[in-house]
């Protein structure tokens, strides 16, 4: 099963869905049942999971299991943080975003980043912003946190930009014309004539967006070279197939990428353009990058730091306040 | 092989969108800012599944710096959560009203709020000295 193409109208039905259950889920004075729109969110959620569900060949279940329950958890406590009246629980819910959100950052690869965000979000900003809580709303739920201000409009707006977001998705990442490609290639392998033209067709209407067009254009015209010089020799014909469907399917999992020009550099810190593969140990190498490439922007979040913390001490003092 | 990167794109893509409806429609200044972290989260998650995607750790580094500036920024904005509720003893955003652009109207909340839940679920108990009276809905716990 390939991921399924679609575009802005496929895109629109999760988003719009979606965006309205959260409008009947959002605070308002006459509370509209929330099962309501808790369904209609669920609905949304299943259909954009059919959006982009691609079972990729060879995933691990374990890993697909994984993704899809703190994806869903993350996206439960985000609507949970926005809906939810009482901020002391919103709060709450944003810890368990943050939580899972470092869940998918163990799935990438980053283990760091999962560590340190549980530490600062989790440990410290949300319990800091709960602190906050405590000393400002003593009284309990306040007037202001039953209501919500144009609900109808932010959450059209919140379903323009999700469906516009989603079909960009959909378009750039979608491998519908490398299959197509891939298929007519492998039936010309196939065939008793096998040669280039017979996919001539298929190859020129290949969407000109995608960027990996160009190599392979570069690779077509160095094997027709190669096949005019040896007069149309069936075996360097099928030599020359064979190299460039390898270099399409090659393609097929990096449909969609725009690679960096070569003019950018890429130093050993940050790992190497051509393996795609994250370099082997975590902290060490992100420390190395991190105190090679990057040095003045940590020594400048470093500065930030701590000009945020004068800040907020200035923008709190008051003088001339007598100690209670 | 793993999940592929645009799962992770679209997961950013509806964080980011229900942190900015939030921001947009919410009126607590703390869940504003909350929303605000939330859309943070969804572009760091971003960032984390392109640089596995690309092989690259530069994106883990940006979303480090993204971390750093989202603890500044929670820490000033608390600084100022607390300076406006001492100078108008409430965490409702629409009290700064007339800090907007001169010539607009205000908004008023016409729609009264419904009455709080009754207070009289709480288990109580009798008077002494009298005999017990059974009401509708007393509690006897």
């Amino acid at each position: 099963m390939m991921l399924a193409s679609f575009g802005l109208r496929q895109a629109m039905i999760p988003a719009a869905l979606g965006l309205l259950g959260l409008y009947l889920l959002l605070p308002r004075p006459s509370r509209i049942p929330r099962l309501a729109g808790a369904a209609l969110g669920i609905v949304a959620l299943v259909l954009c999971g059919r959006l982009i569900a691609e079972a990729a060949p060879a995933t691990p279940w374990i890993e697909r299991i994984l993704f899809w329950a703190f994806s869903a958890l993350a996206i439960v406590g985000a609507v949970q943080l926005v809906t939810q009246p009482n901020p002391a629980r919103g709060a709450v819910a944003f810890a368990l975003v943050v939580i899972n959100v470092c869940g998918l950052f163990l799935l990438n690869g980053a283990p760091f980043l999962a560590a340190g965000t549980i530490i600062i979000y989790a440990g410290a900003i949300v319990v800091t912003f709960l602190f906050v809580i405590m000393l400002c709303q003593q009284t309990g739920a306040a007037d202001a946190d039953a209501r919500s201000r144009e609900p109808l409009l932010s959450c059209a707006a919140g379903a323009i930009l999700l469906g516009l977001l989603l079909s960009l998705v959909g378009r750039q990442y979608d491998p519908a014309p490398i299959d197509e490609l891939l298929a007519a290639i492998d039936k010309s392998i196939a065939s008793d004539k096998p040669g280039f033209e017979n996919f001539d067709h298929e190859f020129r209407k290949f969407p000109t967006h995608l960027p990996i067009k160009e190599s392979l254009e570069a690779r077509s015209d160095e094997s027709m070279l190669k096949i005019k010089a040896s007069k149309n020799d069936p075996k360097v014909v099928s030599e020359e197939l064979a190299k460039f469907r390898a270099a399409v399917a090659a393609g097929r999992s990096r449909v969609g990428d725009i690679p960096p020009p070569d003019s950018v550099p890429v130093t050993p810190f940050a790992g190497s353009r051509t393996d795609h593969r994250l370099p082997a140990g975590n902290v060490a190498a992100l420390g190395r990058l991190l105190f090679t490439d990057y040095i003045i922007g940590v020594e400048m979040a470093g500065t930030l730091l701590l000009v945020a913390t004068i800040g907020a001490i200035a923008i709190t003092y008051r003088s001339g306040r007598k100690p209670a | 092989m793993s999940v592929p990167l645009e799962q992770y794109l679209v997961v950013g893509a509806i964080l980011f969108v229900l942190g900015a409806v939030g921001f947009l429609t919410r009126r607590n200044l703390i869940t504003l800012f909350l929303c605000a972290e939330l859309m943070l989260q969804g572009v760091t998650l971003n960032f984390v599944a392109f640089s596995k995607h690309h092989g690259q750790m530069t994106g883990q580094v940006f979303s480090l710096m993204i971390i750093t500036i989202a603890a500044c920024e929670a820490g000033l904005a608390l600084a100022l959560i607390l300076v406006l509720y001492n100078s108008r003893r409430t965490l409702d955003v629409s009290v700064w009203q007339d800090l907007r652009e001169s010539g607009l109207e205000q908004t008023i909340d016409t729609e009264p709020l419904p009455a709080p839940a009754d207070e009289a679920a709480m288990p109580r108990l009798q008077e002494a000295g009298k005999m017990p009276t059974r009401r509708r809905g007393d509690s006897y716990v």
